[in-house]
């Protein structure tokens, strides 16, 4: 009973949130359509400007990394505040909390898939060839998808009482953009850090799926593990983290 | 019977951080020192209570008293700190009613949102959809983004949606007020057939002629604890009562003076001081003069209110009521042999005026209260001596 509740709460608010994000401007999705792509534009002009790299589908390099760390940045971001936004239900129903960070979750990651295909429009546009390494695409979204969700666990736990987290975490965002490769390549990195550079799961993640997306290549599937087993640990340690504490967020909201 | 809500030594503590020092220093050296700003708040204290099934439990008491936090501790909204709560059946909680409203979206999206959110089947809430809107009266509007309503009418929706659960216990804070006339008609309703359908009610209010009509019985909250428990009626004069002790010091008065009113006394039929009546019983208002500038032909007068309407205002000039002389210092008293109105609480206010009314000697405005309950079966205001005559 308590689960079925729980599943149609994140239904609704999943489809709510997203409702509210298209609805209220004029653009609607092309907004988020929009961002990653005059993103694009500007770190292909500048960085092909400054440096030469020497990558296959640069563009489409750029764009998925662009993508992938947008809904970071976007989920992580909107979770934080939701428990704020949410407040009225909290003080008033007696529901699973959790459903409210997994809606806003769930509703990032919509506009991720539909980003995504946006990629493949551009894939087919480029005519990059397709192939069955395709397939594993959905592999690396169960990891990113348990990274942010225990992430936004864990910020938006700490928001309610420290707004603090907010710049801290907009700084951290920010530096994570230049140490993941998103618009370099690997090789930029000096090899004796690369290992250390590579603890990073995003990283990680971040490089297999151009492998899979664009090169047609099926990676180390050890490392695959590895990253599933640290992301598993983020969720799990994000979701004990939030239901140690959720006792307590009526009363600071 | 059954016990619907069990409540057993609850405590509930909050941490509330101290601002004292708005200034950016000042909130530097406290975010550097976390532990010093926090202030323990004691919301509850030691609660004890059953709550029998199909029974209405009035919760009455001053702000802050720790109503809404009782409500949401009962609702599992919020966890105690210490003790238990036990409760039997589904709850619905009526507590800050419209903050689930997203202005946003439109009326009929808010309705399966905060529906669903409430732990109804989407499928449900479809069913019942029509029925709510007509309750709601906002037929015109249910596509339009709440954001354009009047508060009035958010306060409409947001009561209809909770009004699709079929709940065993219900928990109303102080929300019961809103919409028109018409709409808090129907919700009163409402109340009334949940009350006849024996579902458990706790009622927390302001507005005591509700307490007094709708609950069989009541609580009295003060700063966290139980004071008063029992009767509704008992406990909502107790609660007046408490009201009109630490009030007593804030009535005005103005005047010149040069006769003073010394002393107000309210007495019963046997001469001893009370300050709560029953309608048709005798009534002494004892009112002690100092005569300093030795005044002639001063006038006595009272005004009895309830709240601000004037209920009585006699004075001795158009009674004809004064001694050719007067006394330097002595008492003045109004005897009424029956009190003829009943109210509730009533506000005694005494004045001095010279003869004709034009000059104020001494004035002192609602500077006693005092009940007069109904002692008999009928609630009538007034009391009237009449007869039928028959031609």
């Amino acid at each position: 009973m308590r689960v079925k509740h729980a599943l149609a709460i994140i239904r609704e608010l999943t489809i709510t949130e997203l409702k509210v994000r298209y609805k209220s401007s004029v653009l609607g999705y092309f907004w988020s359509l929009l961002n990653p792509l005059l993103m694009l534009i500007t770190l292909y002009l500048v960085f092909s400007m400054i440096t030469k790299f020497d990558i296959h589908y640069y563009q489409l390099y750029i764009l998925l990394g662009i993508i992938v760390w947008n809904f970071l940045s976007e989920a992580t971001n909107g979770s934080m505040s939701s428990l704020i936004n949410k407040g009225g239900f909290i003080r008033k129903f007696n529901f699973p909390l959790e459903t409210i960070i997994i809606s806003s979750c769930f509703s990032s990651f919509v506009s991720f898939i539909m980003n995504f295909f946006v990629l493949f429009v551009f894939i087919l546009f480029f005519r990059v060839e397709l192939s069955f390494t395709m397939f594993m695409i959905p592999l690396y979204f169960i990891q990113l998808m348990l990274i942010v969700l225990g992430l936004s666990f864990l910020l938006s736990t700490l928001y309610v009482k420290y707004r603090d987290v907010f710049y801290i975490w907009s700084f951290v965002l920010l530096l994570g953009f230049f140490i993941t490769p998103i618009v370099y390549p690997l090789e930029i990195i000096p090899f004796d850090y690369l290992k250390y550079y590579m603890l990073n799961p995003i990283a990680r993640i971040i490089v297999d799926l151009r492998y899979v997306t664009l090169y047609h290549y099926i990676p180390d599937m050890k490392n695959y593990f590895i990253t599933l087993i640290v992301s598993i640990v983020v969720f799990v340690f994000g979701l004990y983290f939030f239901r140690k504490r959720k006792n307590g967020f009526v009363e600071e909201i | 019977m059954s016990i619907a809500i069990t409540l057993k030594k609850v405590h509930k503590n909050f941490k509330i951080k101290r601002e004292d020092d708005k200034s950016l220093f000042g909130s530097l050296r406290d975010s550097l020192y976390l532990k010093n700003c926090y202030e323990k708040i004691h919301a509850l204290k030691s609660i004890d209570l059953e709550v029998k099934k199909g029974e209405i439990l009035g919760v009455i008491g001053p702000n802050g008293a720790g109503k809404t936090t009782f409500l949401q501790i009962i609702a599992g909204i919020m966890r105690c700190t210490k003790g238990k709560v036990l409760t039997k059946g589904s709850i619905l909680p009526i507590i800050e009613l419209g903050s689930d409203i997203n202005p946003e979206l439109t009326g009929k999206e808010n309705i399966f949102l905060s529906g669903v959110v409430m732990g109804l089947p989407r499928r449900f809430i479809k069913r019942k959809y029509k029925e709510l809107v007509d309750f709601s009266g906002l037929k015109k509007f249910i596509n339009v983004k709440t954001k354009n309503y009047s508060s009035g009418m958010r306060m409409r929706l947001a009561f209809s949606i909770l009004l699709l659960s079929n709940p065993d216990i219900i928990l109303i804070d102080e929300v019961l007020g809103v919409g028109d006339i018409r709409f808090q008609k129907k919700c009163f309703e409402k109340l009334k057939k949940w009350s006849n359908e024996k579902k458990t009610i706790v009622f927390v209010s302001q507005d005591m002629t509700s307490i007094k009509k709708f609950c069989d019985k009541a609580i009295f909250l003060n700063k966290g604890s139980i004071v008063g428990y029992g009767n509704s009626s008992m406990v909502v004069k107790k609660y007046l009562m408490m009201n009109v002790s630490s009030e007593k010091d804030l009535y005005y008065e103005w005047g010149s003076k040069d006769i003073e009113i010394t002393s107000v006394k309210l007495l019963g039929s046997k001469g001893e001081e009370k300050d709560s009546f029953k309608q048709g019983e005798k009534m002494i208002i004892e009112i002690g003069y100092d005569n300093k500038n030795n005044v002639k032909n001063p006038m006595f007068g009272i005004a009895i209110h309830a709240d601000d309407m004037l209920v009585w205002g006699p004075n001795t000039t158009s009674s004809r009521a004064l001694p050719k002389s007067l006394k330097k210092k002595g008492t003045i008293s109004l005897v009424i042999d029956n009190i003829p109105f009943s109210s509730g609480k009533l506000f005694l206010t005494v004045a001095i005026h010279d003869y004709s009314g034009k000059e104020l000697y001494h004035r002192k405005e609602k500077l006693l209260f005092f009940f007069v309950d109904h002692g008999l079966k009928k609630s009538n205001f007034l009391n009237l001596k009449y007869n039928w005559v028959f031609r």
